[in-house]
């Protein structure tokens, strides 16, 4: 094998790790050719000694792995909190654990960080990037029975602020937060509130068992928010694609400047207030209550292709201009 | 010799050359590899490791022959890790060396 061919190999082996750590073994490996090739050792000769590339790759992904621990081990001195940076390019996040509070906040350095407190309660932690993927799951909670609420695990995740990919979580139970980030949500937790500001373009799923969700939003796409029991208020700007606001049984305040697709609000039971402009482009079909008072004082356009529908088991529905 | 028997050895056998004095990579491997049967590439993410825990620091030194060399160096907490090192071996060789002679 050539040097070349051998450098080659290493640097597809080594593609997904950082960049500094790729960089500083391939130019090791490089000046190990040069001395060789100055004592007169053959390419072919040097890469045979050398090994296999794939298994200095296999080494250097190890070692990697287990400086990330060590380096947080020293950030902190203490073992039980992770902080990770990630240099490498990420366009999808995937958050799945038994129970954890999660929070994401815009990254000042352009760069993911995860930053995770008290995660020794959960089994078999993994944090890692793969294919473009940042992944951070683990298996059974340790003591889940046991688990005080002031010793949650938390996980925080800076997210750089020209993220345009899909943030996706799912909590056996915990709360979810947001702030200033864009591209898609996905989020759902067993129980938990979920609050977002500050957030636009993009596919926006909210879903919790029981808890109650707040939004803040720019422009959405579409928009699904549902709660099995709990309040949902939604300020948005602009929803641009098809939204539905349901809660099993809990109060709905919806505030929106403009709605380009059908909207549906309904609860289970509980009052529902929509503020919207009063000219709003869209059909507005008649309130309903199973029980309760109905007020509309939009207009909105008879003729308009999308349709605005609200609903509620019981208790008032009010349709107020902004 | 088993892979995972090596991983620590090495490491050890590492400290301790540049115990002595530093060394740049390729000086490094021949030294071991002149005693010892390895793959020489698996030193280099060693190194690189050890380098990231703060017990080596390296710098760049010219050399006549070509270019310029990363030369190795060991810090105190490669020092302090060599001592702990060390002596797990002498402990475990001491204890293998019972097992095998029968006592």
């Amino acid at each position: 094998m050539t040097k070349q061919a051998f450098i080659h190999e290493l640097e597809t082996a080594l593609a997904h790790i950082q960049k500094e750590t790729r960089e500083e073994i391939i130019s090791d490996i490089s000046e190990h050719f040069s001395e060789g090739a100055t004592q007169g050792i053959s390419e072919d000769e040097i890469c045979q000694k050398l090994g296999q590339p794939s298994s200095i790759a296999a080494q250097v992904l190890e070692a990697y792995k287990e400086s990330q621990y060590s380096n947080e081990a020293k950030n902190y001195g203490n073992k039980e909190d992770i902080d990770i940076n990630f240099n490498e390019t990420i366009f999808h996040v995937d958050i799945d654990l038994p129970v954890s509070d999660v929070h994401f906040t815009p990254s000042p350095n352009g760069h993911f960080r995860v930053v995770m407190k008290r995660h020794h309660r959960l089994k078999n932690l993994d944090v890692s990037v793969k294919n473009g993927i940042l992944g951070v799951s683990a298996k059974k909670p340790f003591l889940l029975l046991h688990l005080p609420t002031k010793n949650k695990c938390e996980a925080t995740i800076y997210v750089p602020t020209g993220f345009a990919g899909e943030i996706k979580v799912k909590l056996g139970a915990g709360k979810i937060s947001a702030h200033g980030t864009h591209g898609h949500l996905n989020f759902r937790t067993g129980a938990g509130n979920i609050a977002i500001d500050e957030c636009s373009h993009g596919n926006v799923t909210l879903n919790t068992g029981a808890g109650n969700v707040d939004l803040i939003a720019g422009e959405t796409q579409e928009l699904k928010i549902n709660t099995g029991a709990g309040e949902i208020k939604a300020k948005i700007a602009k929803v641009s694609g098809e939204s539905k606001i349901s809660t099993g049984a809990g109060s709905i305040k919806v505030t929106a400047i403009d709605v380009a697709e059908n909207m549906k609000i309904s609860s289970g039971m509980g009052e529902i207030k929509v503020h919207l402009p009063r000219d709003i482009h869209c059909h507005i079909a008649t309130p309903k209550s199973g029980m309760g008072s109905v007020y509309n004082e939009i207009v909105g356009n008879p003729n308009a292709q999308h349709v605005l529908k609200t609903s509620t088991g019981m208790g008032s529905v009010q349709l107020l201009a902004l | 010799m088993s892979i995972q028997l090596k991983k620590g050895t090495l490491e050890l056998c590492v400290l301790s050359l540049l115990s002595r004095t530093d060394m740049y990579g390729f000086e490094l491997v021949g030294a071991i590899s002149a005693q010892i049967q390895i793959s020489e590439g698996t030193i280099y993410p060693l190194l690189k490791r050890i380098k990231d825990e703060g017990y080596v620091t390296t710098y760049l030194q010219e050399s006549q022959e070509g270019p310029s060399r990363k030369y190795y160096s060991i810090t105190d907490d490669g020092r302090s890790t060599l001592q702990t090192l060390e002596a797990e071996w002498h402990s475990m060789v001491t204890g293998i060396n019972k097992i095998l002679g029968g006592n």
